[in-house]
C-alpha cells in the first residue's frame, strides 16, 4: 500500500535480512519486506494502512556499511542490502524507548480498557522492563470526552496513529497533534461535529488513550469473544468482529491494521431481535400466508442465501419478488452490461484508493457509502487525486477532498452523464456509432438544461489530462432516474473506452447480491408477504411484524459487497425463533441450515460453488484481503445502441433531495442507540419561499 | 523411659492393681442393706457439690466455660474461608473494588459476575456485583487475586438462609458505612490465629 515510486516499480531486488535472503520489488520499505517474509521487527507507531509515521523509532535496524540506526518503516530497501534486525545495541535502544514510554504512564492497567490487548503492555514485557530510570515532573491532564470517543492524554504515547487515520483514511481531519515536547497531546479541532468516524481513530490507538465512550470501562478486552463477521449496513460488507459477552454485543472491532470501517459499522450494532421464542401459531400463519400470497416484498437487508431462498420459492410457486431499490439497480446494471460486456462493473476499492482522478456522480457519497469516501480520501491524500463531485447539492463534509464541485440541476442526470462522456471521450478512438451518438449531442442545449457550464467540464477534462488512473463513482440518484438504463449505457462507455475504474454503488444493503440472485419484478400482484417490509403478512427482524425473524447479527450467511466480494457473516447473538429457511422447508424446499444454500448461489452470475464453512476470512501478513471470494465477471452479449438524450420534464416547485443521514442506512441502524444523528430537512431561503414556509411554522414530515 | 514396655505386646496382669470391692451380696437382705447404705451415705452430694460450685462460679463469679452460641461467637481463624466481605477505603469510605474483573476471571466455579460502567466522575464504577453462593466453593482465589484487598473472606460462616441471594449482593457484603471503624484488615492466607502463641501446647515426645 505504501508503494509510491512508480518509476522503478516492479524492479526486482534481493536483500538479506537476518541471514534470510528475501526477494522483493524496489519501492518497498525494509519493514514491508521483513513482514512479507515473516521476519519480526518491533514497532509501536507503524500502521500498515497509512503512510509510515516514524514517531516511535522502535523499528530501527542496522544495515551493513551504514553507520547508525536506520528506520526500517521509512527506508526503502536497496538491492543487495544486508540488514540486521536484532542485536545487543538495538535491544538496548529499544529497551530505552520502552522505558521512555513508561515515564509517568499511569499504572492503571487494572481498570484500563486496553489491558490485555495493549501494545505498551506487550512491548514492556517483551523488552523486559523491570525498572524505570527516567523521570519527569508529572502534569495535570484531564480526560476529555469528545462524544463517541473519549481521550485520556495521560495514557497517550503520542504515536500519532489516530491523527493519520483521521487525515489519511476517514478524512474527517478532526484530530491534530498539539506539539509541546513532553506536554504534547492530541487535540480534536472539530469537537462540535462528534464524528462517528473517530471510532476508526480510536481503533488504532495502541494504548487506552482513545477509546469508545460507550464501551469505556464496561468490560475487559480479554473477557470478550471475538466473532468475525461482515457489516450488513451499506453494502460495503466491511470486515468486523462482534465482541460478545453473556449474549450481549459490547463493541465492534475490526482488523484495523489493514481495513477500515465507518461509524455506523462500529457503533450501530445493537439492533438484534432478542428474546424471541418459537411461536408455533405465528409460524403456521406465516406458512399459510406464503401459500396464499402473490408477491413477496423485501428490503435490501437480507443475506445472499435468504435472497436465494426467495428466488427458489419464486421458481416453485411463481411469486412476484418485489424489492424496489434492488430492482432499479438490477435494471441499471443490466443496461450497463449491454455496453461493457460484463455483468459487473470493473472497479475495486483498492484501485479507487490508487486513482489520480476521481469523479463522483449522483451520490451523497459521504453518507451513502462512507467506506468509498474513505478510499477517495486515501487517493486524495496519497496521490493528490483530483476529485470532481457532481451533485445538485454541495456537501460540506467532503469539501476538504473535493477539488471541483459541479452543481447540476436535479433530474438532469442523463444530460450530465452525456456531457461527461462527450468531454472525456473526445480524443478516444470509438466505434462509428458511438462517435456519431456523441457528436450528435447538442452540447450547448444540454449544458444549459443541466446547468453545467462547458467551461466547468473543460476544467475537469483539463485537470485530468496529465494524470492516469481514473475512477468514476456513481450512486443511487442515477438508479432511481426514469432514464436510468440509458444513463447506465453511457457510463459503461467510460469503463469500456476511457479505462475508468467504475464503481456503481448499490443503493442499500445487499442490493447487489439481490440483483444478481433474484429475478425481480416490477408490479405487485395478489396478497403480499413482506420481509422487513410492511405488507399483508409481515416477517420482521425489527420486532414489529406478524412473525419474528433474526436480525443480520443473529444469522449466518453471506453478503455481496460493492468490492464484488462474497463475504461471510457469522452469528453474534442467539436467536430462538423461526427463520426464513424454516418457512421454506415447510413449503417444500429442503435444507437443514440456511448456509446450505451458499454453494448453490448462481454460478452463471459469478458466484462460486464454495461451502459456507470453507469461506476464508483472513488477511495475510502484508494485508492482502482473503475474505470470502471475488465474484467472477460473466461475459454478456453487448448491444451498443444509444437513444437520444431526452429533455428534462418541466417542473415547477421545490425539490426535496432524500438521502441517508450520517451513519444511517436502514431501519436497523435507526434502532441502534449510538449513531443518533437527527433527521432534518435542510432548506435555503429560496426553498422556504417556494414552499411558502414562514419562520415559526411547525411542519411534520414522514420518510418511508 | 525406654520403648521396651511399648514393644512388649504381652498383655498380662503385670501393670494392673485389683480393687478391693468386697463380696457381691447374694442374699436378698444383703442386697437391701447395700442399697440403703449407699443411699444414705451422702455420696450423691459429693457429685452435686461439683455442679453447685460450677453454677455459682459461672453465674456469680463470671467463670463460664462455654459460649452462649447464638448470642456470642468465638472469633474464627483468619484462615477460615467464609462468606466474602467487600472492604472500604478507610480514608474516604468508598468501596475499594476498582472493577478490574480479576476475581471474575479467576473464579473456577464461575460464580462471580460483575458489570462495570463509565461513571460521571470518569472513573470505572462497579454497577453490578454478585456472587452465586450456590456455586461458590470458597476456594479463596478471588481474595488472593484481588490487587486492592477489596474482596476478602469474612467470618460469616452461617450460610443457612431462606434464599442464598440473601447475602450475595454487593451491598450485603460491603462493610456498612457506620461500621467502617470496626472494619478488620484481612491478614491473608497463612495468617496465624489470634493469640496463637497462648494456645500452643508442647507435644510430648512419646505417649
Amino acid at each position: 500500500m505504501n508503494v509510491h515510486n512508480f518509476a522503478y516499480k516492479d524492479k526486482e531486488i534481493t536483500v538479506t535480512i537476518d541471514g534470510k535472503v528475501c526477494h522483493s520489488t524496489f519501492g518497498k520499505t525494509i519493514l514491508e519486506i521483513a513482514r512479507e517474509n515473516g521476519i519480526y521487527i518491533p514497532t509501536m507507531c507503524y500502521l500498515t494502512k497509512v503512510l509510515p509515521i516514524g514517531s516511535c523509532r522502535m523499528c530501527m535496524v542496522n544495515v551493513d556499511g551504514v553507520d547508525g540506526f536506520i528506520l526500517s518503516c521509512q527506508e526503502k530497501a536497496t538491492d543487495g542490502a544486508v540488514i540486521h534486525t536484532q542485536n545487543n545495541a538495538l535491544y538496548k535502544e529499544r529497551q530505552n524507548i520502552m522505558k521512555l514510554y513508561g515515564v509517568n504512564h499511569p499504572l492503571e492497567c487494572g481498570v484500563c480498557d486496553k489491558s490485555g490487548e495493549c501494545d505498551l503492555q506487550n512491548k514492556t514485557t517483551e523488552f523486559d522492563i523491570k525498572e524505570q530510570n527516567f523521570t519527569a515532573r508529572d502534569q495535570s491532564r484531564p480526560v476529555e470526552n469528545w462524544g463517541h470517543v473519549s481521550y485520556d492524554p495521560s495514557l497517550c504515547i503520542m504515536c500519532e496513529k489516530c491523527v493519520r487515520v483521521s487525515t489519511e483514511i476517514t478524512g474527517d481531519e478532526a484530530l491534530q497533534v498539539k506539539f509541546g515536547g513532553y506536554s504534547s497531546s492530541i487535540v480534536n479541532v472539530k469537537k462540535e461535529k462528534n464524528y462517528a468516524s473517530l471510532g476508526e481513530a480510536a481503533a488504532v490507538c495502541p494504548v487506552g488513550a482513545l477509546v469508545s465512550t460507550n464501551f469505556k470501562y464496561t468490560s475487559n478486552a480479554w473477557e470478550l469473544d471475538k466473532i468475525p463477521s461482515s457489516c450488513p449496513h451499506c453494502g460495503g460488507g466491511c470486515q468486523m468482529y462482534y465482541e460478545v459477552k453473556r449474549d450481549k454485543i459490547y463493541r465492534v472491532t475490526n482488523n484495523y491494521e489493514f481495513t477500515s470501517m465507518c461509524g455506523a459499522a462500529r457503533f450501530g450494532f445493537d439492533y438484534a431481535n432478542q428474546g424471541v421464542a418459537k411461536d408455533e401459531k405465528a409460524f403456521q400463519a406465516a406458512v399459510k400466508a406464503f401459500e396464499n400470497t402473490g408477491s413477496i416484498l423485501f428490503s435490501s437487508t437480507i443475506s445472499n442465501e435468504e435472497a436465494y431462498i426467495l428466488q427458489r420459492l419464486k421458481e416453485n410457486y411463481g411469486y412476484k419478488l418485489i424489492s424496489h431499490e434492488a430492482r432499479a439497480y438490477q435494471k441499471f446494471m443490466h443496461a450497463y452490461s449491454l455496453v461493457s460486456g460484463k455483468n459487473l462493473y470493473n472497479g475495486t476499492l483498492k484501485a479507487l484508493s490508487q486513482s489520480r482522478g476521481i469523479i463522483v456522480l449522483g451520490s451523497k457519497i459521504n453518507d451513502d457509502a462512507p467506506i468509498v469516501k474513505y478510499h477517495i480520501n486515501m487517493a486524495s491524500k496519497w496521490h493528490r487525486a483530483r476529485v470532481a463531485y457532481l451533485h445538485p447539492i454541495e456537501d460540506t463534509e467532503i469539501q476538504n477532498i473535493v477539488t471541483q464541485f459541479i452543481k447540476y440541476e436535479a433530474g438532469s442526470e442523463e444530460g450530465v452523464v452525456a456531457l461527461l462522456a462527450e468531454a472525456l471521450l473526445q480524443e478516444t478512438e470509438l466505434p462509428e456509432s458511438i462517435r456519431s451518438f456523441l457528436d450528435d449531442l447538442d452540447i450547448g442545449n444540454l449544458s444549459a438544461e443541466c446547468n453545467v457550464g462547458e467551461e466547468e467540464l473543460f476544467a475537469l477534462k483539463q485537470s485530468l489530462s496529465k494524470k492516469s488512473g481514473f475512477s468514476l463513482i456513481v450512486g443511487a440518484d442515477l438508479y432511481a432516474h426514469p432514464r436510468a438504463t440509458h444513463i447506465a449505457k453511457i457510463i459503461a462507455l467510460l469503463e469500456k473506452y476511457a479505462g475508468f475504474n467504475v464503481l456503481c454503488i448499490p443503493p442499500a444493503g445487499n442490493a447487489m447480491g439481490i440483483s444478481l440472485i433474484c429475478e425481480l419484478d416490477d408490479k405487485i400482484e395478489g396478497a403480499t408477504v413482506g420481509y422487513n417490509v410492511l405488507a399483508d403478512f409481515t416477517l420482521s427482524a425489527l420486532g414489529e411484524g406478524d412473525l419474528d425473524m433474526p436480525a443480520m447479527n443473529q444469522q449466518e450467511g453471506t453478503l455481496t459487497t460493492f468490492d464484488k466480494r462474497v463475504v461471510p457473516m457469522h452469528v453474534a447473538l442467539p436467536y430462538g425463533g423461526y427463520i426464513l429457511n424454516d418457512i421454506a422447508n415447510a413449503l417444500g424446499l429442503k435444507a437443514t441450515y440456511t448456509i446450505d444454500y451458499t454453494k448453490e448461489l448462481p454460478q452463471n452470475k459469478g458466484f462460486k460453488c464454495v461451502e459456507f464453512d470453507n469461506l476464508p476470512d483472513t488477511f495475510d501478513l502484508v494485508g492482502n484481503e482473503n475474505r470470502g471470494y471475488v465474484l467472477q465477471p460473466i461475459s454478456v452479449k453487448t448491444d451498443e445502441i444509444f437513444e437520444e438524450v431526452s429533455e428534462i420534464e418541466e417542473f415547477d416547485g421545490a425539490i426535496v433531495y432524500c438521502c441517508n443521514r450520517a451513519e444511517q442506512f436502514s431501519p436497523f441502524t435507526e434502532k441502534c442507540d449510538l449513531p443518533n444523528s437527527e433527521a432534518v430537512l435542510w432548506g435555503s431561503q429560496q426553498f422556504a419561499l417556494v414552499t411558502k414556509l414562514l419562520e415559526g411554522d411547525h411542519k411534520a414530515f414522514t420518510i418511508d | 523411659m525406654g520403648l521396651e514396655q511399648f514393644k512388649n505386646r504381652n498383655v498380662g496382669m503385670q501393670n494392673y492393681r485389683m480393687l478391693d470391692l468386697g463380696q457381691t451380696p447374694t442374699r436378698s437382705f444383703d442386697k437391701f442393706k447395700q442399697v440403703v447404705k449407699r443411699t444414705f451415705k451422702g455420696e450423691l452430694f459429693v457429685g452435686l457439690w461439683v455442679t453447685l460450685r460450677e453454677m455459682v462460679n459461672s453465674l456469680f463469679r463470671g467463670e463460664l466455660h462455654t459460649v452462649k452460641y447464638p448470642l456470642e461467637k468465638l472469633p474464627i481463624s483468619p484462615r477460615y474461608r467464609a462468606i466474602h466481605d467487600m472492604l472500604r477505603l478507610l480514608e474516604s469510605g468508598h468501596y475499594r473494588c476498582i472493577g478490574c474483573g480479576l476475581c471474575e476471571k479467576i473464579c473456577i466455579s464461575n460464580c462471580i459476575s460483575m458489570d462495570t460502567r463509565y461513571d460521571e466522575n470518569q472513573r470505572k464504577e462497579v454497577s453490578e456485583y454478585t456472587i452465586n453462593f450456590g456455586r461458590c466453593i470458597f476456594c479463596g482465589y478471588c481474595a488472593e487475586v484481588c490487587p486492592e484487598l477489596a474482596i476478602v473472606h469474612g467470618s460469616r460462616y452461617e450460610n443457612a438462609s431462606e434464599q442464598r441471594a440473601s447475602f450475595s449482593l454487593f451491598e450485603d457484603m460491603l462493610t456498612p458505612i457506620d461500621k467502617l471503624n470496626l472494619q478488620q484488615e484481612y491478614d491473608g492466607f497463612g495468617a496465624v490465629t489470634p493469640y496463637a502463641d497462648d494456645h500452643i501446647k508442647k507435644t510430648p515426645l512419646a505417649y
